[in-house]
């Protein structure tokens, strides 16, 4: 590296620098520093998730610790309050860092205690998106995206490409604590290689309803199931432009959503049954993650997960070996949920389109609906409002 | 082009105060290594002593500090370490912020005042503020005592990344001043793959982990 500006050795003005350490702004920078990091948690006793990185599980029989790490914010928990004492104070022997105390702020999320448990949500963040996006004072609606418009017409492209990019950027963030806007920044975010004026108008849409439901935020309640359940839909050719289908999956741990995902498939499915069973695939391979993580936590799971898809024909497929003729072109996700149910480590049962969950993550629903699933995903005003 | 006042004000000042400027071999200077220039312009100016604000010059082993808190933060007589700056004056577009001082303080006691709650984008724009320079001279000495880097001879082989420093200016709840952050970073964008770096990766915690830890605290106290 060249040397810094103004402090340059007398002696050596032609020198450069040979760093020994990383620099912020290196492309191997994070890497060092995870690598420090990590080091040093395993010394302690951690022992670091074989399906997240960023978790290190510390545990001695009676008591355990988890430890999140998002790049240099750490977020420490555990049963026993001395131990955890204990930990920071060799934490901080290692490294220079503030201890915050009880968290009521991680990555940006306000973590607020209810009677209940937990609220987590994002509600400066909002108003700063509202802000940057010059919409504090729009009016509000009542979904995230409007059931009748259709953003695909040709039109002109948007004039700032970069501020379309930013406030996307922002919203995708949101969708930590928001399931109820990730169809609709999904599907926007499909276009951002070229954004047109009606996609901007879509984009709006979005700040709209945001505008009016700012204060809203992710309830996470004490539960007493510890079983984990998923949803998976998808809605059939939904793509106009290319006749791909959407797909998504909500996946449940108790009462409370803990993973959810809403996409357009990547391949085009020529049947209904063909999109649900992707959808079927991918919502099956986010439940076995989860409990690998579940494993790795040491939460023991009761029971086989149980996966909810509103398609008779995609619950046959996955027990039978009927109707391969018409299914030989998606043999890999056929094979790849069968074997799972065929195991018994998942069950896959059939639920009616009205009590689908993840019907949200596929298509645009009116007001009623929309609302009633925005409830049964936990996203709630703050409870003394 | 907007520049800002501490740079009109450093331009006018080296014909009072260094002669020394038209000495620098045309050369030498180049707008991407200011610091190569800086060195004997130091040296030089340390021997002949500025009559407004005395340069003191310590020096931590091998680094030149010039030490400005005896300096008036915004005097008409530059120190000479500022003298080399004109230089340095790239056309580069300043923040807004900086460009509303650039319009709005005209007097000296506003720019001291400006200084103070809005981050300078450019080197030239923050060494002239004791508390920024103050700040360097720690990270500098920070830096040093980690034994981040050491000099070596350039080679041409050497694929050699620039740095810059990044001010930040720390507010607590309330909204008042923490502290002046001062960060010196590399230019990494010009490395390449394989060559200066074999694997990245960031340690970034998935959402669903952070819920289902959240979960799993809720219920389990």
């Amino acid at each position: 590296m060249k040397q810094p500006p103004d402090f340059v050795a007398s002696s050596l003005p032609s020198h450069v620098c040979r760093l020994h350490k990383s620099l912020y702004g290196l492309k191997q920078a994070p890497k060092a520093w995870y690598t420090h990091l990590s080091d040093f948690f395993l010394s302690i006793g951690f022992r670091a998730s074989k399906v997240d990185t960023s978790l290190f599980i510390l545990s001695d029989g009676t008591n355990i610790f988890y430890l999140l790490v998002y790049v240099d914010d750490i977020l420490l928990t555990g049963s026993n309050s001395a131990m955890l004492h204990h930990l920071i104070q060799l934490l901080s022997s290692e490294f220079k860092l503030r201890d915050l105390g009880v968290v009521h702020y991680f990555l940006g999320i306000e973590v607020q205690s209810t009677g209940m448990g937990l609220m987590l949500r994002q509600h400066k963040y909002i108003l700063d998106i509202l802000t940057r996006a010059g919409m504090t004072s729009c009016k509000p609606v009542d979904t995230p995206v409007s059931p009748s418009k259709v953003i695909l017409l040709p039109d002109h492209s948007f004039s700032d490409p970069t501020r379309f990019h930013q406030i996307m950027g922002a919203l995708q963030y949101l969708t930590f604590t928001r399931p109820d806007i990730c169809f609709a920044v999904n599907r926007v975010c499909q276009f951002i290689h070229a954004p047109t004026n009606s996609h901007w108008a879509a984009v709006k849409h979005i700040l709209c309803y945001l505008k009016g439901t700012t204060s809203y935020g992710f309830h996470i309640t004490r539960g007493s199931s510890f079983a984990l359940h998923g949803f998976t839909d998808a809605e059939w050719a939904g793509s106009i432009d290319d006749r791909k289908s959407t797909g998504g999956y909500l996946v449940f741990f108790g009462q409370t959503p803990i993973s959810w995902k809403s996409g357009k498939q990547r391949t085009v499915a020529r049947s209904s049954t063909e999109a649900e069973y992707k959808a079927l695939a991918d919502g099956t391979a986010e439940v076995i993650w989860l409990q690998y993580l579940l494993t790795d936590l040491q939460v023991p799971s009761v029971s086989a997960p149980t996966i909810w898809c509103d398609n008779l024909g995609a619950t046959y497929l996955s027990a039978n070996p009927i109707f391969h003729a018409r299914t030989k072109h998606v043999e890999v996700d056929y094979h790849f949920v069968r074997d799972r149910v065929a195991k018994k480590e998942i069950q896959i049962c059939f639920v009616p389109s009205r009590d689908q969950l993840a019907d949200v993550f596929t298509k645009p629903l009116p007001v009623a609906s929309f609302t009633a699933f925005r409830f049964k995903l936990r996203v709630d005003p703050p409870p003394s409002a | 082009m907007i520049s800002s006042p501490h740079g009109l004000g450093a331009l006018s000042s080296p014909s009072s105060a260094s002669p020394t400027l038209a000495s620098i071999p045309a050369d030498s200077v180049s707008a991407d290594s200011p610091s190569y220039v800086d060195s004997p312009m130091l040296e030089v100016a340390s021997s002949s002593s500025s009559p407004a604000g005395l340069q003191l010059m310590v020096d931590l082993s091998s680094y030149q500090l010039p030490q400005v808190s005896s300096v008036p933060p915004s005097s008409p007589a530059s120190p000479p370490a500022r003298s080399s700056h004109p230089i340095n004056l790239r056309p580069r577009q300043p923040k807004t912020a900086n460009l509303a001082a650039s319009t709005v303080a005209t007097s000296t006691s506003t720019q001291v005042l400006h200084s103070l709650s809005s981050e300078p984008f450019a080197f030239s724009d923050a060494d002239q503020y004791a508390v920024w320079h103050n700040a360097m001279c720690d990270e500098i000495a920070a830096l040093r005592s980690n034994c981040t880097w050491s000099l070596v001879l350039f080679h041409s082989s050497m694929n050699v990344v620039g740095s810059r420093w990044v001010y930040r200016i720390k507010c607590r709840v309330d909204g008042s001043i923490e502290r002046y952050k001062v960060r010196l970073v590399a230019r990494g964008f010009t490395q390449q793959e394989g060559i200066d770096y074999s694997e990245t990766f960031s340690p970034v915690i998935k959402q669903a982990t952070v819920r289902l830890v959240f979960f799993i605290v809720v219920s389990g106290n």
